[in-house]
């Protein structure tokens, strides 16, 4: 039986303006679980509440109300040291503005999570070598962040969010701010880890990038409306599908 | 559009802003009362009371330029800070479609509202205190005069049009750096900060010339001799300090986060792997400021317990001027009876008793020997440190200091060398052109010198008697030597400290009807004067360290603000990754700490360093106690690096308040 990595269980939240008493619902109720293993894109119009629950999974935000419950721990009971500790060891992250820190070079920024995981400089050597060279960046590992182009900065990104072995990496849009080319590369870079049993929830709005996971949900008004599975279809058909579905779900 | 638009613009952005604007404002009020009570107190008729009017006003005037100086160079540098904090929204403001003209009314009404707002409120706090600052002045100078209110409304206008001046200087400055930056420029400007800049040879070669340079200066500070003579050569070893000191910061100390940051066993542990990245970040961004802040500091604690130690140590100062209790000089021969009489008379009427009096005649003039052949003469090179003086004297007098029975015949001399030299005997003096038999060398006790403080060597001839003294000074006047002989008087007498000063005063007004008489000075005068002068000192010196430790202050709090907000993004990173507030936390107080402690830690070695020379100076003004001033500085040091902790600690509060929130 197949391992139950993420489970959002009637997940609620609501925003509230102190000053107004405006509340505004951000997510109405959300469910849905990925086994180990999944690649799911999450896909929706901007204010559909994609954000909201990537940052709710990573434990970046709290929910409202709701269970999340990730390998099996429910992270929505843990308090703020406990949730570092738990986000430190088994979650990963890829952003679209890559969020690498500058004062560190290319290899220092992947090795950081590891360094706050305080394993010995050998472990940390081996695996961001590992990394860099998976994710093709190993002649890089001296520069800085401002010295590399757009695409390698997320490759760095990438590798970081996976040098600890998480047991969840979670991409918020990660090819927002790529060229197509880029774009395609990391999309492949997703597949492999993927292919090599990574599970990976992803926020964005690019079909294309969509058409590399394995399921695509559609967020609609704080709630999954629809599910798309890839099942057996190759990227270009499922990119197709991802298009058909939501040219007609837009009339 | 109407200017009263960019004026409520103008009024906007300093409100959004006051943060940034609180500080600057602060320094400038203060800064600006204490020019204004400068010049209150310079102008105030009720100086005129005190002794040495003319010279306390001096330093007071001396005191106002020195302030407008120094506040135009760190307003300068604030100001750089503060406007490339701005360039952003000066860049933003030309791609709305503000015309230059429009972003420079802005500009100017910025600073005509700091500008009013400053000198309003600081001279409205100037007049407020002038009275206490006046009594309190008065009280330190222990000068009884009454308070002379002495508002003048020219003091508020000359204080108004050097800020004015300054500001404007200021303000025309920043027009030109905004007129001469493309908008892009601008909009960019911020992002120079994170380029991490790597190390290069260059910087190895500065690091070691600023360490070459520190301790080039602290050798030299530590073995020059003649203090008055070298004050221009100290003033460049002090400038070398400061240049070393940016030098080894901006590099040196980069040098050493580097070599931490290739410490494998070090470099990967979590307690230091941020902490030495951002540092070497930090640390080449900041090294202008570190610097200053490093200057500021040492300049506080020399300068502000330098002063202090010179009020504290006025009595001890006074005491240590002359062997005796006073000293009366008269030029003419016939008239030394005569003071002998009005000493007496003097303390009889102070009701105290004459414990010993002296007199002695002395004919003595700079000059310069020849060591070797036992010559002296204008023409001869000096190779010592302290003008050279010789000094004919005659046997009696010699006798009676010294209670000795020595005796001369024709031609002959004795020859006392200075106490601090070793001599070798001479058989003969060739003085001038003139030969003395040499009887033979003597070793005068201590009381041979009535000052206590060493001006220069002091070479003394015994001749037989006063007409050998007259006969020498009538051969070297043929020569052109304009000296004459002087004839002095010394006395001690019974009781302390208070009966001395009245019998300063009775004999002051005594001597005055004797022509003759050229000086007369006294422990008890020393004493007076120096309350006075002293109180001058320490009352410049304390508002101008006042301000220094604003200016430190205010770059230590505004760079924390600007590096917060330029971290708070890294700290978001930092907080998705896993790390915990108290992590975060604990990075920044050790990176801000190590930061910001860095010139502290600078300077205590520079004042360290620097002890020697503060010491000959404090020894210029007779404070000869050493451990007095080793005591003023150390508590001195310990209040401003308290104060300067509190503040930082403050600083650190907000800069996490700001990263964290």
């Amino acid at each position: 039986m197949e391992k139950i990595m993420l489970e959002l269980w009637d997940l609620h939240k609501i925003y509230s303006v102190e000053k107004s008493g405006v509340k505004y619902e951000a997510l109405k109720g959300v469910d849905f679980q990925a086994k180990e293993g999944d690649f799911i894109a999450i896909m929706g119009e901007s204010g559909s509440g994609k954000t909201t629950t990537l940052n709710i999974i990573a434990s970046l935000d709290t929910p409202t109300s709701g269970e999340v419950v990730i390998g099996g721990v429910d992270v929505s009971k843990m308090n703020n040291k406990e949730i570092c500790k738990f986000r430190r060891e088994n979650l990963g992250f890829v952003f679209q503005d890559f969020n690498l820190l500058n004062y560190f070079t290319v290899k220092d920024n992947i090795a950081f999570p590891l360094v706050l995981l305080n394993k010995s400089k050998k472990e940390i050597d081996e695996k961001v070598n590992e990394l860099a060279e998976q994710t093709g960046i190993t002649k890089l590992l001296d520069k800085y962040p401002y010295e590399i182009s757009g695409g390698e900065k997320q490759r760095t990104a990438v590798a970081r969010a996976l040098v600890c072995d998480p047991q969840l990496v979670l991409a918020d849009e990660p090819t927002g701010a790529l060229d197509s080319k880029n774009s395609d590369q990391l999309m492949e870079l997703f597949q492999t880890f993927n292919e090599k049993g990574q599970t990976i929830i992803m926020v964005t709005h690019s079909i294309k990038s969509a058409s590399k996971a394995k399921k695509v949900l559609f967020l609609k008004d704080g709630m999954i409306g629809n599910t798309l599975d890839k099942a057996d279809r190759n990227d270009d058909e499922f990119e197709e599908e991802i298009a058909n579905f939501l040219y007609n779900s837009g009339k | 559009m109407k200017q009263s638009f960019w004026a409520k613009i103008a009024f906007k952005n300093i409100f959004e802003n006051k943060k940034y604007h609180l500080a600057n404002l602060i320094v400038s009020v203060f800064t600006v009362m204490t020019l204004y009570l400068y010049i209150f107190m310079a102008t105030n008729p009720g100086l005129n009371n005190a002794s040495g009017a003319a010279s306390l006003k001096l330093i007071l005037y001396l005191g106002c330029l020195f302030l407008s100086v120094v506040t135009l160079v760190f307003k300068t540098y604030t100001n750089k800070i503060f406007i490339k904090r701005r360039n952003k929204e000066l860049g933003l403001y030309a791609v709305w479609g503000l015309e230059s003209k429009h972003i420079n009314s802005i500009m100017t009404f910025e600073a005509l509202y700091m500008y009013l707002t400053s000198v309003f409120l600081g001279i409205l706090l100037g007049v407020l205190s002038q009275r206490f600052v006046y009594e309190g002045l008065f009280s330190l100078m222990r000068c009884d005069s009454k308070y002379q209110n002495g508002f003048m409304f020219s003091n508020i206008w000359i204080t108004m049009f050097i800020f004015l001046g300054i500001d404007f200087l200021i303000l025309m400055k920043n027009k030109k750096t905004i007129r001469k930056q493309q908008v892009i420029t601008l909009l960019k400007a911020e992002d120079s900060n994170k380029v991490i800049k790597r190390l290069k040879a260059t910087d190895f070669i500065k690091g070691i010339c600023g360490l070459a340079l520190i301790v080039g200066a602290y050798i030299y500070v530590n073995t020059v001799d003649d203090l008055i003579n070298s004050i221009s050569n100290i003033f460049i070893a002090l400038v070398f300090l400061f240049i070393g000191s940016y030098l080894v910061i901006s590099c040196f100390v980069v040098m050493i986060e580097f070599y931490l940051k290739k410490k494998d066993g070090i470099y990967y542990k979590n307690t230091f792997f941020t902490t030495i990245a951002k540092l070497i970040s930090r640390t080449k961004n900041n090294a202008l400021s570190l610097a200053v802040i490093n200057i500021l500091f040492t300049c506080i604690v020399i300068g502000a317990s330098t002063t202090i130690a010179l009020y504290l140590g006025t009595d001890r100062q006074a005491s240590a001027a002359y062997k005796v209790d006073g000293e009366i000089n008269t030029k003419n021969r016939e008239d030394v009876g005569l003071v002998v009489d009005a000493v007496y008379e003097a303390a009889t009427e102070a009701r105290v008793d004459v414990e010993t009096i002296g007199t002695m005649d002395e004919y003595a003039f700079q000059t310069v020997f020849d060591e070797e052949n036992g010559t002296f003469l204008n023409d001869n090179v000096s190779n010592r440190s302290l003008p050279e003086i010789i000094s004919f004297v005659s046997l009696e007098d010699f006798n009676k200091s010294e209670n000795t029975n020595l005796k001369l015949e024709n031609g002959e001399v004795y020859f006392v060398p200075d106490i601090d030299l070793d001599m070798k005997d001479f058989d003969t003096l060739n003085v001038y052109g003139r030969y003395f038999k040499v009887k033979g060398t003597l070793s005068p006790s201590s009381d041979f010198y009535v000052d206590n403080i060493k001006y220069g060597y002091k070479f003394a001839i015994i001749v037989k008697d006063y007409e050998d003294i007259e006969d020498i000074h009538e051969y070297l006047a043929g020569k052109g030597n304009t000296r004459e002989i002087f004839h002095y008087v010394d006395y001690n007498v019974s009781g302390d400290i208070e009966d001395e000063t009245r019998v300063e005063t009775i004999l002051t007004e005594k001597l005055k009807q004797i022509e003759s008489v050229d000086y007369y000075d006294s422990n008890a005068t020393q004493k007076r004067t120096r309350y006075e002068q002293n109180a001058i000192f320490l009352f410049i010196g304390t508002f101008i360290s006042l301000i220094f430790v604003m200016y430190m202050i205010f770059i230590m709090y505004y760079k924390q603000i600007q590096e917060a907000v330029d971290d708070a993004d890294n700290v978001r990173i930092m907080e998705k990754i896993g790390m915990t507030a108290g992590e975060i936390k604990r990075c920044i107080m050790a990176e801000n700490g190590i930061l910001f402690f860095i010139p502290i830690g600078m300077a205590f070695f520079h004042v360290i360093a620097c002890f020697k020379i503060i010491c000959d100076l404090l020894k210029l003004f007779m404070l000869t106690d050493m451990d007095f001033t080793r005591i003023c500085i150390l508590v001195f040091s310990g209040a401003l690096l308290t104060a300067y902790m509190i503040m930082y600690y403050g600083a650190y509060k907000v800069y996490t308040s700001i990263v964290l929130q």
